[in-house]
C-alpha cells in the first residue's frame, strides 16, 4: 500500500497534496491508498479524501501538532511506516512537504526523490524528477524497503475517482522534546486588501527591473485588479526593496500556475522561469527582443511595459471588462 | 598581505612532503538509494514566442489571448 502525507489549510486540502495523491495512486497500482493528516482541521478534510481514492485516513492526534512541526510530522510518518509497511510514501513537493519527507528519509535511512513529475509502479521504483530548477529532468530509480517521493506542484493532475468516504483512524504519536525544536508558534496573516493569492491566481502580471521603481508597478496593479488577478515580481525587484518577498515569483519565491502569466520587464533567468513554468500561457513584454524570456514564452510584445500595460488596461476597459 | 594570497610551499618543504606517508582508504560505500539513470532536457525547448506586436499597438492582440484563456468575459 502507499501512504500520502496530506497538507491542508482552513478545512481544505491543498491542491498540491491532491496532485500527490493522484501520482501515489499510479504507483500503488491498485493497492490501497492511505493518507496521513495532522493539525487542526484534519477531521473535516479526512473523510473527503475518499473521493480521490484514499481508503484510510490516519489523523495524528497530538497537542504539539497544532502548529507545523517538521520533525514531529516525520516521526508520525515513521510510526505509520513501522505499523503499516507501505511500499512508498508520497507528499506534495511544497516547501513543507519536502522538509517533512526529508526528515522522514533521514530518520528512517530511506531514499527520497523530491519534485517528481512522473513515476512507474514497480521495485525499484522509477521516477522522473525536476532538477536544476526545471532546466533538466532526471530519470532515477529508488532502491530501498520504503521509497519516499514528493510530487512537484502543478505537474500532475489531481483526479477524483468517486470513492466512498475514507475510513478515519486516529493515533497519538509518541513525540519527544527534540522533535519539537522546530515548530510554528505563531502565524501572522499578511493583510492583502482582498487581494488574490499569488499561488492560486488565474492571471498574474509581474514586473522585473524594467518597472524602474515601486511606482512603476501601478499599471500592473490596475491591470491585475481589473482581471481579478495577482501582481508578482522578479527577485531583482525584491532585492531592490520595491516589493515584498511574498510577491516574488521564482525558484526561491512562489511557484505559480495561472492561465496567463504576463511577464513585463523581466529578462527570464532560469530561476525565475522555474517559478512560472506551470503557467498555461506566458506573454513576455520586453524592450529587448533577445531577452531569454522570449525563448521561454508563448507570446511576446516588444515594447516598454510603461506603454504596453496601460494600453492593455485601456483596451480591456473599452471592451467593457471590469 | 591579502587573505586570498596563496601560501606557496618552499622547495625544502616540497622535498619533505615527498617522504611523508599518504594514508588512503576505500570507504565501505553503500548502494545509492536514488540511482540516477539519465539527465535529459525537458520537452518544449527551443520554441520561439509568437510576437504579438510592438509597443502599445499590441494591446488588442494581448486582450485576444486573455479572451481565449477565458479571463475576459
Amino acid at each position: 500500500m502507499t501512504l500520502v502525507y496530506v497538507e491542508h489549510q482552513d478545512g481544505r486540502v491543498d491542491d498540491a497534496s491532491l496532485q500527490a495523491i493522484a501520482l501515489a495512486r499510479e504507483i500503488a497500482g491498485g493497492a490501497p491508498l492511505h493518507a496521513l493528516l495532522a493539525g487542526p482541521g484534519a477531521e473535516q478534510t479526512a473523510a473527503g479524501l475518499g473521493a480521490h481514492g484514499v481508503a484510510t485516513a490516519h489523523i495524528a492526534d497530538h497537542e504539539a501538532l497544532a502548529g507545523h512541526a517538521p520533525v514531529a510530522l516525520a516521526r508520525c510518518i515513521g510510526e505509520l511506516i513501522e505499523r503499516l509497511s507501505p511500499a512508498a510514501v508520497a507528499a506534495a513537493g511544497s516547501e513543507r512537504g519536502n522538509e517533512v519527507l526529508a526528515h522522514a528519509a533521514a530518520i528512517g535511512d530511506l531514499p527520497l526523490a523530491a519534485n517528481c513529475i512522473a513515476a512507474e509502479a514497480g521495485d525499484p521504483l522509477t521516477v522522473t524528477r525536476i532538477r536544476w530548477g526545471g532546466s533538466l529532468l532526471e530519470d532515477a530509480r529508488l532502491h530501498g524497503p520504503v521509497k519516499l517521493l514528493t510530487v512537484a506542484p502543478h505537474t500532475v493532475d489531481a483526479a477524483e475517482v468517486g470513492g466512498g468516504p475514507a475510513t478515519v483512524e486516529r493515533f497519538t504519536p509518541s513525540l519527544g522534546e527534540a522533535d519539537l525544536v522546530v515548530r510554528v508558534v505563531e502565524t501572522v496573516q499578511q493583510s492583502s486588501e482582498g487581494g488574490v493569492n499569488l499561488a492560486d491566481a488565474r492571471f498574474v502580471v509581474s514586473c522585473g527591473r524594467g518597472a524602474g521603481s515601486p511606482e512603476g508597478f501601478a499599471p500592473a496593479e490596475q491591470l491585475a485588479a481589473l482581471l481579478g488577478g495577482a501582481v508578482g515580481c522578479s527577485r531583482a525587484v525584491t532585492i531592490a526593496g520595491w516589493r515584498s518577498h511574498t510577491d516574488q515569483v521564482g525558484q526561491t519565491g512562489t511557484k505559480i500556475a495561472p492561465e496567463v502569466y504576463l511577464a513585463c520587464g523581466i529578462s527570464g533567468a532560469t530561476q525565475h522561469m522555474a517559478g512560472c513554468k506551470g503557467a498555461k500561457r506566458i506573454i513576455a513584454v520586453n524592450v529587448d527582443p533577445e531577452a531569454p524570456i522570449i525563448a521561454n514564452a508563448d507570446y511576446a510584445v516588444i515594447g516598454d511595459l510603461h506603454d504596453v500595460i496601460p494600453a492593455i488596461t485601456a483596451e480591456l476597459r473599452e471592451g467593457g471588462a471590469g | 598581505e591579502g587573505l586570498n594570497l596563496p601560501r606557496y610551499p618552499s622547495v625544502p618543504g616540497r622535498l619533505r612532503a615527498k617522504r611523508k606517508p599518504l594514508a588512503s582508504s576505500a570507504p565501505a560505500g553503500r548502494a545509492p538509494g536514488v540511482e540516477k539513470l539519465r539527465l535529459r532536457l525537458p520537452p518544449g525547448q527551443g520554441k520561439q514566442a509568437e510576437i504579438l506586436g510592438h509597443g502599445a499597438e499590441a494591446a488588442p492582440a494581448v486582450v485576444e489571448v486573455l479572451r481565449r484563456a477565458g479571463l475576459v468575459a
